[in-house]
Parts: structure tokens; sequence; C-alpha cells
């Protein structure tokens, strides 16, 4: 008879699981040995919960199904946190397991020292939480948290599980998970949608989640090419598929003055598996909500819902279904010479990304124009920062890789970023993961110097609070980091090195760092003026604010 | 007029809290801008938040008052959640500012919109979402002065940038703390005639009991009345060395508190399984009381006068020839200066520590508290930031220092007394095959100075030359 954790194994890679993410210190566990001794299981410990974690995350977007992520206790799970909200935010499955002491171990030192609120913690990030009571259910439990994680919509439970219930005995031996159905169509949204489709150039389709996969995103581009309406994606897509021969889709702009010019004049905004548009932030004395004043919202999709069956409703309803989705074209981008700027790293990468790449983007202000030049580049994958937790880039490019190891996989990073899960290098390391690390290096939390102009704070800044965002004092060398780590590591300052080391890297395949030391994007003179620019859009005719959101951020 | 945030800093500043652990988001820009309106205010800034919320359990251990963190909403607030959970166990103040979305833009559910409550609960006894910016220093305070009283804790106060950005803001100045509970001389008699009572008794020593002064005296009454002394279960800070007495840590199946009819509680948290009461357990001073206060009143009462100073043992030789774990702890302790502290994270090391450490020089030691690795790096950054005069030593095995390598670069970015010692030891793999770390490029890449040895002479060497100098260094031994 089995015991219950290789139960809960079991009952997972019955319905296909098998892969988990685990750190490497709490590998003596009941529960993780489970996963370890069992063959039907990839098991990839690494030396922080929150690579595990945003690996996961990378895992779950590029399968489509959910990997195991195995932390412990409530300080283990905290190291997992916040790549678990950005999977949250992604709406990416997954199984979140979280061991705890054995019950009746309570009295020992160990446990008194580890003892927490577990359940108040991971609240956080599930609606679906369990502590697990008895060994002869904890399959079922799994079964149960199996059939949330993959439901409608996709999410991430978190199950507790005891260390002396994953040792019991399990009568029952393993489960059989219940499929969730989806939420039935809105007749309301569908109609107000449809109506508005009708309505032509005023009004236009926000998709973001699983529309923005294919086949999915090929529905969606029919419906907008027969109605003749925009396409709009939402600023931060769990998974983009674009490049050359996808559809046609504009992002949002990160900058809520800027989205705000790409949204002026609708009068209809039909949402497909995305929220309303909002700011990132608030600023003072600026709006929250995007959707302009008059314009009507349409949740026509909603992640409760089954998303194709919607779309093709949709396009049987309108006639969609022949009509041709207007396609991206493919723009050859020229290599670019002399001294590296973020807008030329951008450039190199652009040229020469592969075939069907996977992009996990947290470049931040050195990356701002990688949207651009990318855009008829070779069909590709893009993941971003969904919750905005950073410390993701790196993690999810472990995951991607480990889920599609015959597609490279490109992660671009800020220094800043880099540093929050650097750990990341190790496990990419460690299971020899196709992956190119490029970290681009200005020597500074840049991002912030603008949201510090952006804040409206009185006066300029000081020279204690710029030392707060700047990395200078000692300069992170990745070179030496990532060769700590066991990865090939180079550091390259002009494009010609940039391109030659990018090639290498991936023309020799395995895991690779390149820092790139570029200047940051916008300092100085172009810092002062950006934050009185963004003012400035709303007040502008809008043909003008379109081209100088097009001239900052195209 | 202040803004939420300036008369914030100054309410903090009035209320002893002048140091503050940081990485800061565009939430938190404000509270960044008027870091230079409050000179006074010592901002060190952290990669990770793990490496900012250890560090403020560190300063805490070693200056016995609270410092702040800044964080970044939910997920700043998760990043920093096992040190704090370590702190929490070390019953340490600390003061937590968790910059939020302003209160209006709560609603509109973006990207990094999560429930903080929900989290900041899991460790903080006090905790509070500030509403408007002419509460918010009033708020403060009373964070600050839930987490000073006895026994000390976590607050977090969550602070929506609007509150942080508005005008109107108003200096706050601080209430006398309330006086301790003190120890009454009925408990006293009453744990002195236990004592002299004929039944074997140990003094289970926790929180500020652990220090030289009050170690000492109960050292006295220990061996005045036949009673044995150990720690608490997770001391937070023991003074050792220097000719200290030597206690063990408390464990439910200490062997020698096989025999024990007594237990007596100075200041100190035990897990004890209420059915296996045969034990008699009376507490000369709770967590609330002053240990040393009850000490000496229970010293006065058996009629022990007060000693001279211990006497020192002989100092330990150096040694050479292999580098393993014996003759790498024995190095340190030869050599370590005088009134050092040592973050202690080492599972490679905890059979031998006490051998060696306690013939060292007169040192702090700071242990894990909350079991969750990953504190012993940023810890000695805060000891190194309350006590930038004495020299602070970190012994972690490699895989401990990994959750917060980032402490690194802070090290170096502050010039901190540190010594960073990274145990190495060829393990069994767990799972998978291990790639092997190199923590002298990691250091390298943080700007921390570091060389690596394989031989016990080339320790003494390097720790030689480490203790002389200034500034953080680095020294990963791969022992045989």
């Amino acid at each position: 008879m089995s015991n219950a954790a290789e139960s809960l194994v079991q009952t997972l890679s019955a319905e296909g699981v098998d892969t988990c993410f685990s750190s490497h210190h709490t590998a003596r566990s009941c529960l993780d040995s489970a996963f370890l001794t069992s063959r039907d299981f990839r098991v990839i410990a690494t030396s922080f919960e929150g690579v595990a974690s945003g690996a996961a995350d990378g895992y779950g977007r590029m399968t489509g199904k959910p990997a195991v992520m195995i932390s412990h206790h409530a300080a283990g799970f905290g190291n997992s946190q916040a790549n678990l909200h950005n999977a949250r935010k992604a709406k990416t499955p997954i199984i979140n397991l979280v061991g705890d002491s054995s019950i009746e171990d309570a009295f020992t030192v160990k446990a008194a020292m580890r003892e927490s609120n577990i359940e108040t913690a991971v609240r956080n990030i599930s609606s679906w939480v369990r502590t697990s009571s008895s060994a002869d259910e904890l399959a079922r439990d799994a079964a149960e948290s199996l059939s949330v994680a993959t439901g409608y919509p996709t999410q991430i439970p978190t199950l507790i599980v005891p260390e002396d219930i994953a040792s019991g005995t399990s009568r029952n031996g393993p489960s059989v998970m219940l499929f969730e159905e989806a939420v039935s169509i809105n007749s309301n949204a569908l109609e107000n949608s449809i109506e508005a489709l009708a309505t032509g150039d005023t009004c236009a389709i926000l998709i973001g989640g699983r529309a923005l996969q294919e086949p999915t995103l090929g529905l969606v581009a029919k419906i907008a090419a027969k109605a003749g309406v925009r396409l709009l994606s939402e600023v931060f897509p769990a998974r983009m598929r674009r490049g050359r021969g996808a559809p046609k889709v504009e992002r949002l702009a990160y900058l809520a003055d800027m989205a705000d010019v790409q949204l002026r004049g609708l009068k209809h905004l039909v949402l497909v598996d995305t929220k309303a548009p909002v700011s990132f932030f608030a600023y003072p004395g600026k709006a929250g909500c995007l959707v302009p004043k008059g314009c009507a919202v349409h949740e026509l999709v909603t992640p409760d819902h089954d998303i194709d069956a919607v779309l093709k409703q949709v396009c049987e309803m309108i006639g969609a279904m022949a009509s041709k989705p207007i396609l991206q074209e493919p723009v050859e981008i020229r290599l670019p010479k002399g001294k590296l700027t973020g807008d030329k790293a951008c450039d190199v990468i652009a040229a020469l990304l592969p075939e069907n790449a996977i992009v996990s983007d947290e470049s931040q202000t050195s990356g701002a124009k990688f949207m651009a030049k990318s855009a008829g580049s070779p069909a590709h994958d893009l993941l971003t920062l969904t919750g905005g937790a950073i410390g993701q880039g790196f993690p999810v490019a472990v995951g991607a890789a480990v889920a599609c190891p015959d597609r490279p996989v490109v992660a671009m990073t800020g220094d800043g970023s880099a540093m929050y899960t650097i750990q990341s290098l190790a496990t990419m390391a460690q299971e020899q993961l196709d992956v190119t690390a490029i970290v681009f290096n200005n020597v500074s939390y840049s991002i912030l110097n603008i949201e510090l102009e952006r804040v409206g704070f009185k006066g300029s800044a000081g020279p204690k609070a710029k030392s707060q965002l700047d990395l200078s004092g000692p300069a992170l060398d990745f070179v030496e980091i990532g060769t700590g780590m066991g990865l090939t590591s180079v550091r390259v300052d002009s494009c010609e090195s940039f391109a030659e080391a990018f090639s290498h890297a991936l023309e020799e395949g395995g895991p690779h760092l390149i820092e790139v030391m570029v200047p940051p994007s916008i300092a100085g003179f172009k810092l002062k003026v950006l934050p009185r620019l963004l003012n400035s859009l709303r007040y502008l005719p809008t043909p003008l604010a379109r081209a100088l959101k097009n001239w900052v951020a195209p | 007029m202040s803004n939420g945030a300036q008369a914030l800093l100054h309410t903090m500043l009035n209320a002893g809290v002048d140091t503050c652990f940081s990485n800061p988001g565009t939430s938190e820009m404000h509270f960044v801008a008027a870091l230079d309106d409050a000179p006074e205010m010592r901002a060190v800034l952290a990669l990770f938040e793990g490496v900012a919320t250890g560090a403020a359990d560190g300063y805490a251990r070693i200056a016995e008052k609270p410092a702040a963190t800044l964080l970044h909403l939910g997920c700043g607030l998760g990043n920093g959640l096992a040190n704090l959970h370590n702190a929490r166990k070390a019953r340490v103040p600390m003061l937590n500012i968790v910059g939020d979305h302003a209160t209006y833009h709560i609603k509109y559910d973006a990207a990094l919109q999560s429930d903080i409550e929900t989290l900041a609960k899991n460790v903080s006894n006090w905790m509070r979402t500030s509403q408007n910016t002419v509460d918010l220093t009033s708020d403060a305070l009373e964070a600050i002065e839930c987490a000073n009283i006895k026994p000390a804790s976590i607050s977090t106060l969550i602070l929506p940038a609007n509150v942080s950005w508005g005008d109107g803001g108003v200096v706050a100045e601080p209430k006398a703390q309330p006086q301790l509970p003190s120890v009454s001389d009925e408990n006293i008699s009453d744990i002195a005639s236990v004592l002299c009572g004929g039944g074997k008794s140990a003094i289970v020593l926790g929180g500020g009991s652990l220090k030289a002064n009050a170690l000492l005296i109960a050292d006295r009454i220990a061996a005045h009345t036949g009673a044995f002394l150990v720690s608490e279960a997770f001391p937070a800070r023991i003074a050792c060395g220097g000719g200290l007495p030597s206690v063990a840590r408390f464990a439910p199946d200490l062997k020698q508190l096989s025999d024990v009819e007594n237990l007596i509680l100075v200041e100190a948290l035990i897990p004890l399984e209420p059915q296996s009461q045969s034990i008699k357990v009376l507490e000369l001073a709770s967590l609330e009381q002053n240990g040393l206060a009850g000490l000496t009143m229970l010293a006065n009462k058996l009629g022990i006068e007060s000693n001279s100073s211990p006497a020192k043992g002989e100092s330990l030789k150096r040694p050479s020839g292999d580098l393993t774990i014996d003759s790498a702890c024995q190095a340190i302790a030869a050599l370590m200066p005088d009134n050092s502290i040592l973050c202690e994270e080492s599972g490679i090391a905890s059979d031998v520590l006490a051998t060696y450490f306690d013939q060292a020089a007169r040192h702090d030691v700071l242990p894990l508290t909350g079991d969750a690795i990953g504190q012993a790096l940023p810890a000695a950054i805060g000891a190194s930031v309350a006590a930038g005069d004495r020299q602070t030593i970190v012994l972690v095995d490699g895989q401990n220092a990994m959750p917060t390598i980032q402490s690194l670069w802070t090290m170096a970015r502050e010039k901190l007394n540190i010594l960073v010692l990274v145990l190495n030891k060829p393990l069994a793999s767990v799972a998978g095959d291990s790639v092997e770390t190199n923590f002298v490029c990691l250091s390298k890449g943080m700007g921390v100075p570091s060389v690596k040895v394989e031989a016990a002479d080339d320790l003494v060497v390097a720790l030689e030359s480490a203790f002389g100098g200034l500034g953080p260094s680095l020294i990963e031994l791969n022992l045989a």
C-alpha cells in the first residue's frame, strides 16, 4: 500500500501532470520524496523558492497545464509568493503544495521554530486553500485542487500538507479529478458586443489572456478584420504570439498617458479575456481608469468562459469565419553598429531572433523599443511581467525552457530586476536549459528615476533619494555572477560584440549569459522632459498626440 | 507644510527609529524623496526585500530598538516574509512600512494589487492601512510603541501612496514608554525555595537574560544551587566566549533535562507538551519582564555575592593541515577579535560550534530563530549597521547563503566590517545533479573581495588579512 504522498503523486500524474518545481533544501520531506521517486515526474530543484514558482508559471504559460510547485512552511511560501502573484495575474494553472510540520510533532523545537499561520499567507494568491487533514483524503484533496487549477478561470489552488499526513497510509489510494464546466455565454454581452462591432472604427477589441495565443488569436483577428475594428492587447500579456505571419495586435503602453492616446475617441471597447484598462499606479491628479469618457465597455469573454466557443459563435454570427485576418509582414532589421544603447540592443535581438523563439521580457526601460523593433521578426511567443512583481523574467524563462526543450528561450532583464531571483542562473546551469539570459546593465533602477519624476514630487530629488535608485556603488558584475552560477558568461558594450555573442549563444544552445552594458535609456534632459511631455499629451489634438506617443514609444 | 512622508520620517526619528532598510518602488517614491528632508535617517538600500527584513532583524538584535523596512506592496512584503518570520520568532521590534496603491486606486485591481493585510497578518502583531495623511503619524507612533512593548514584535504600517504624498502631515511626539511589569518578591521567594529544595532544576534563559551580565549572575545561581543552565529553544542573541558559561539550547529530548523536576523560565520560550507535566514550570521573569532584574533579585535572595569578572581559559591554538569543519572553527575561534558578532547559520558546523567558540574571545552569537534559511547574511548587515565598530562574522553553509545572496552587494555598498565565511562540503546530491556554485565569483560580482581556501593554514592567513582590513570580505571554505 502506498503512502498518502505517493497517492497524491499518482493522482496528479494520471491526469498528465508531470513536472514539479521545488527547492534543494526541502528535498528531505516525505512530500518531496514522493515526487522524486516517481518515474512519471520530472523534479527540478532550485536554490530559491521564487525561482521555482516563477518557473512553474513559465511552464504553465507554455504548456497550458499545471506544474506542481512545492514549498515548505510560511517562510518558504513567502519566498515563492511574488512570482505566484505574477502567475495569479497571468491566470496560470499551478498546483501549489505547501508542506508543513507534522501535527504530532508540534512540541519539537523545529516545529516550534517553523510554526506560523500558513493559511493567512497563502490567501494572498489562492482563493482555494485547504489544509489536508487525513492521509486517506490527501489524494482526493489533490484531485480537487487539480479541478480548480484547470477550471474556469484557471488559477492557483493551495494545498497545505502536514508531513504526517503525507507519510500516513492512504486506504483510499489515488483519486480522480472532476472537470469543471465553463460558464455559458452571457447573451446580453454577446448582443451588445455584436452591435458595438458593427460601429466600425469607433470600436476596438481589447484582448488578453488566452486570446493572445493561437488558435484563439486567429479567431479574434478574423472578427476584427471582418468588423474593421482595431485589435488592442492588454499591457502585460501572459503569453502573446507575434512576429511574422501572426495577427497584428497593438499592445497598450505601460505609461497611462500613452495608453490614453491609444484609446482616445473610442465609443465601444469589447473585452476578450481581459479587464478594462487601468493605470498601473495612481499618479496625483491623473485618472486611474483609462476607459475614455462615454466609451461603453462590453465583457464579451471573461476567464470563466470557454473562449473558443464564444469566439466561434461570434464569427458565425457576423460571418467572419472565412475572413482574412491582418497579418504581420516580415521586416528585415539591419544590424546596428557602434556603441550599444538599449534601443540598439533591441535591434540586435530583433534582427537575430530565431524562428519560434520564446522571449521572456523584463527588460524595463532598456528594452522599451523591443516591441516595435521585433514586430516583424520571425514568429515568437512573448512572456511579460503580468503582476508587476519584478524578478520574474529569469524564472519564467527557466519554466518555458523546461516546457519547450526544442525551442530557444531568450530572457531579457534589467540589472535591478535580475537580482531579485538571480539564483535562476544556477537552475539554468544545473538543467542545461537552452536559455540565453540577457542582462541590460545600466547600473540603475532606471525606471524608478522616471517614476520619481512622474509621481509629482515637488522640487527636485536630493542625493539621498537618488542614491536609493542608483546601483553604481559597487557596480554589479554579471559576468562574475553568471560564472559563479555555472553559466558561460560574457560582457558586451558594442553592437558588433553583442551580435557576435548572441549569435554564438543561439548557435551553441544551452545556458548563456550576456551582460549588455547600456546607458540609461531616459536620463538627463529626456528624463526632465518626459513627465511634462506625458502631462501634455491629454491636451494635444489626437493626431499630434499619436505622433508624439509613437515617437517616444512606437 | 509637510506631506505625509516627510511628517512620517520626522515622527519615526522622534520615536528613535533612525535606520531604514529599503527596497522601494513607485508607490514609495515620496518616502524616498523625503529622505533628503531627514538627514538623521540612515537609508540602506537592498537589492531584495529578504535582505532588508533580515537586516532589520539583525539590527534590532544588536541595537535593541526597531529599524524600519521600506517595502513595495504585497509582493515586496512577500519577498521579505521569510526573514520577518525569523524576526517574529526572535521577538525583535521592527516597523515595516509597506507602500500601497493610492486608496482610490484599489478598486481597479491593477497588476500589483493584492491583499497585503492577509500576508502581513502572518508576521505582524500590529497592522494597519493608514487611511489619511493627518492620521498617518499617530498610526506610525502606535506602530512603533506596540513594536517596542515587551515581548517586542513586528508592526506593519501599510502606506497608500496618496496618504504619503498628501499635504497636511503632522509630526508627532512619542509618549513615555510604559514601565515593565516588575518581578514580585513573593515569586522570588518561591523560586529560591524550589531551587534549594532538593529536586533537580534547570534555569532556562531567554531574551535579555542571555546577555553577558545576566549570564554571569545565572551562572553563580546555578553553581550555588546545583541548577543546570540552558537557553530557550531558539534564542535571538547569546553572549559567548571570554569565560562566559556555556549554555546548551533547550530541546525536549536534551539529555541533561531527562531527570529535571523544575524548570525556571527567565524571559524564555520553550515548546513543552502540556501532558508531559510531571515537570514543574515556574517563571522568574515572563516575556514581558526584565530577566536581568529577576536574576539579580534571586541572587540577592540566595545571598550570592557579586563576583569578579570570569576567568578566561587558555586561548585556542591556530590549526594547520587539512581544512575540516573542526580546524575551520578552531581557526575562526582562535583569531576572531574581541567583541565580535557571529551570525551563524550552518548545519555543517552545528555539532562543533560550542567546542570552539566557547573558548573564543567574548562575542555575541545571532542564531537562526525561525528555521527560514537565508537569515545570516542579512542579519550581519543589520548588526554591522547597528555596531559599526564591531567585527561581524557570518558562518553560513553554501546552500543557506543562496536565498539572500544579494546581501553581499549591500555589504559592499555600505562598506560594512563583515567577514563572510561560506562552508562548502561535498554533499551527496539530493535532487538532480547540482552544479557547484562558485561563491568567490558571486562575491566579486557583487563587489566583495573574496578568496577560496582549501587548507587550514590558508584559512589562518585569509582570516588574519580579513580581520586586519576594513570593509567586507568573503572566504569560501572547501572542506575536505
